[in-house]
């Protein structure tokens, strides 16, 4: 009896699993059949078909590729400037409480600024080419990846560091074997949301200042009044982002397999 | 008033001197050309590099006195003064507040009604969750480019309310930050509301509790945090917004006048009097935010947690030998799916 029951509640979850891939993507895909066949051509200059909007983006490749390369150029650099100088400060911040008073107020009021403002700034400090764009890609994935990391940094059982300091374990020793190994699954969590964020912001970076890069692209198009064009650049960043997006993923699962049972506690 | 002790704190006072010799020294160093000059010389004596720094430009960086000056007296040409950039921000921050709670609201509703039907949930959530780590703010040129097409056409020419709507960029502005406010808010809320142990809701039924009394009386209050969380992040990405569409598209706003520093009629002074508004304008809006979550979830521990980080971050006290806290982080950020 209880085998039979225990298969159906299997057979039951994996139907489960089945229907929550299955259902959202019936959802979309007939969000797009309504846009394809309903839609059509009624609303041409705004809404193109996305058979259209596809085939351009094929057509298109080599120019969005070409363009695709220079902003993943900017958002990588930036993503690793900015995460190195958050993991150094957050292990400033745990070693030193000075240093944490000193630094946390300007960290929070980095923070809460409207980043993408002070580009002007920027620009007028270093001139209109990459290096604005990966200093304000810096900054912009430097608090993510600090507060998380000092999270990481802290979140340790007493007992454990107590289990290393009763073996007689060194300080360092205590921060390579312990405190970091645990503090990188939450690494990759800041990385998850500073990844994207990078891409965002090198593309609105190039909106203003720039000649390359899919931003750029975007701008020209709008200006040259090419919808389709501009559809297939948004198509083109939006695979970008999610595409860096299932990188971290799998780079956290490659790389920190011990990651799941931190999270789990 | 307990709050009024970070003044009395050491650190905040040397902060302070910090910023105001800093200001201090870039007022008398931009004051004269050739002390920029006598700069650049030095470095290249002692290094043998000339810095090519546009930085190091009288033109290119106003000292504070100037950006101050164009903010508050009008020059003659009329581009300057309280009420040029009040007419400006007016519009920037207009755009950027209506839209942050027409987005928010219409997220929480959407959020509570998949709250509480099960198959919206399972067939839209994975979509709002990806749209999430979808780069949104890409959208504005497309929509720029719709609202130039749309402001082109006849009907829209001719009937008022179409023109109202696209024949200036206010409205596509609002747009732009209701998309962008709208998925986070929307999945944090959705979450929180799901936030409940089920011995919660045993231990309200057994009470006879009914279902509208589930809801405002617990799962509200438990969605809070979470939905406080994105509202943070929705406030500051909305002032974002508006300055990145108003940099493309647009006739009126802060980030116009970012846009224009190059042209002819307005210079960088403009352009950094604009960025001083427009983040100070960000850090009240965040401010204001906080100060909403303090009032409404004062038991909270993300509101004690940033308590004790004004109070000097106590990040040694660790929890007597509790499990780690699952790495549930500041933000909206991944979700526990």
């Amino acid at each position: 009896m209880i085998v039979v029951e225990k298969q159906k509640r299997l057979q039951k979850t994996a139907l489960n699993k089945g229907l929550n891939w299955l259902l959202p993507v019936l959802c979309m895909g007939g969000l797009i059949l309504l846009w394809e066949y309903w839609i059509g051509d009624s609303l041409k200059f705004v809404l193109p078909r996305p058979s259209l909007i596809f085939n351009q983006f094929i057509q298109q490749i080599h120019l969005l590729l070409n363009n695709a390369y220079i902003t993943i150029f900017e958002a990588f650099v930036g993503l690793a400037i900015g995460t190195v100088i958050g993991v150094l400060f957050s292990i400033g911040f745990v070693y030193s409480k000075g240093f944490a008073k000193s630094v946390y107020p300007y960290a929070l009021i980095l923070r809460s600024l409207p980043l993408m403002a002070i580009l002007p700034i920027l620009t007028s400090l270093m001139g209109p080419g990459y290096t604005s764009k990966i200093t304000l890609i810096a900054l912009a994935s430097f608090f993510p990846v600090l507060i998380n990391m000092v999270q990481g940094l802290t979140a340790i059982n007493k007992t454990t560091i107590e289990l290393m300091q009763s073996l007689n374990a060194s300080k360092s020793e205590i921060f390579w074997k312990v405190r970091l190994p645990s503090s990188l699954p939450y690494l990759f969590t800041s990385l998850k949301i500073t990844g994207s964020g990078a891409i965002v912001a090198a593309i609105i970076s190039e909106y203003m200042y720039a000649v390359n890069g899919l931003g750029a692209l975007m701008v020209s198009f709008m200006f040259g009044s090419r919808l389709l064009d501009l559809w297939a650049t948004l198509l083109a960043s939006t695979i970008l982002s999610l595409l860096v997006y299932i990188l971290i993923v799998f780079l956290e699962k490659i790389l920190i397999p011990w990651g799941k049972h931190i999270k789990e506690g | 008033m307990k709050n009024l002790n970070i003044f009395r704190e050491k650190s905040v006072w040397i902060n302070l001197l910090v910023v105001v010799v800093l200001l201090l020294s870039w007022e008398l160093l931009f004051s004269n050309q050739d002390n920029l000059d006598n700069i650049s010389s030095f470095v290249k004596d002692t290094t043998g590099w000339r810095p090519h720094l546009k930085a190091l430009s009288v033109m290119a960086v106003p000292r504070p006195s100037k950006i101050l000056g164009i903010i508050t007296t009008t020059p003659p040409n009329g581009r300057g003064g309280w009420e040029f950039f009040w007419y400006h921000a007016k519009s920037t921050l207009s755009a950027a507040v209506l839209g942050f709670f027409i987005g928010d609201i219409i997220a929480i509703l959407f959020a509570i009604l998949l709250a509480y039907v099960k198959p919206l949930e399972r067939a839209l959530m994975p979509i709002f969750l990806t749209m999430r780590s979808v780069p949104l703010v890409a959208i504005t040129p497309l929509l720029l480019r719709i609202r130039f097409t749309l402001a082109d056409m006849d009907v829209v020419q001719t009937n008022p309310i179409l023109f109202s709507l696209f024949g200036t960029g206010q409205v596509v502005k609002m747009l732009v930050v209701i998309i962008i406010v709208f998925f986070p808010t929307m999945v944090n809320v959705f979450e929180g509301l799901k936030s409940i142990n089920p011995s919660e809701i045993e231990l309200m039924k057994s009470m006879n509790a009914s279902g509208w009394q589930v809801f405002w009386k617990l799962r509200i209050f438990k969605a809070m945090p979470l939905t406080f969380a994105a509202l943070k992040i929705a406030s500051a990405s909305s002032v974002l917004a508006v300055t990145v569409a108003e940099w493309l598209g647009t006739n009126q706003g802060l980030g116009f006048v970012m846009s224009q520093g190059a042209s002819a009629s307005l210079d960088s002074r403009h352009v950094w009097a604009s960025i001083v508004i427009v983040t100070i304008f960000g850090l009240v809006f965040y401010w204001a935010v906080s100060l909403l979550e303090k009032i409404f979830i004062p038991w909270h521990e993300s509101v004690i947690a940033l308590k004790q980080a004004m109070n000097g971050l106590e990040l040694d006290a660790l929890p007597d030998s509790s499990p780690a806290p699952q790495p549930k982080p500041l933000a909206s950020e991944e979700g526990t799916a």
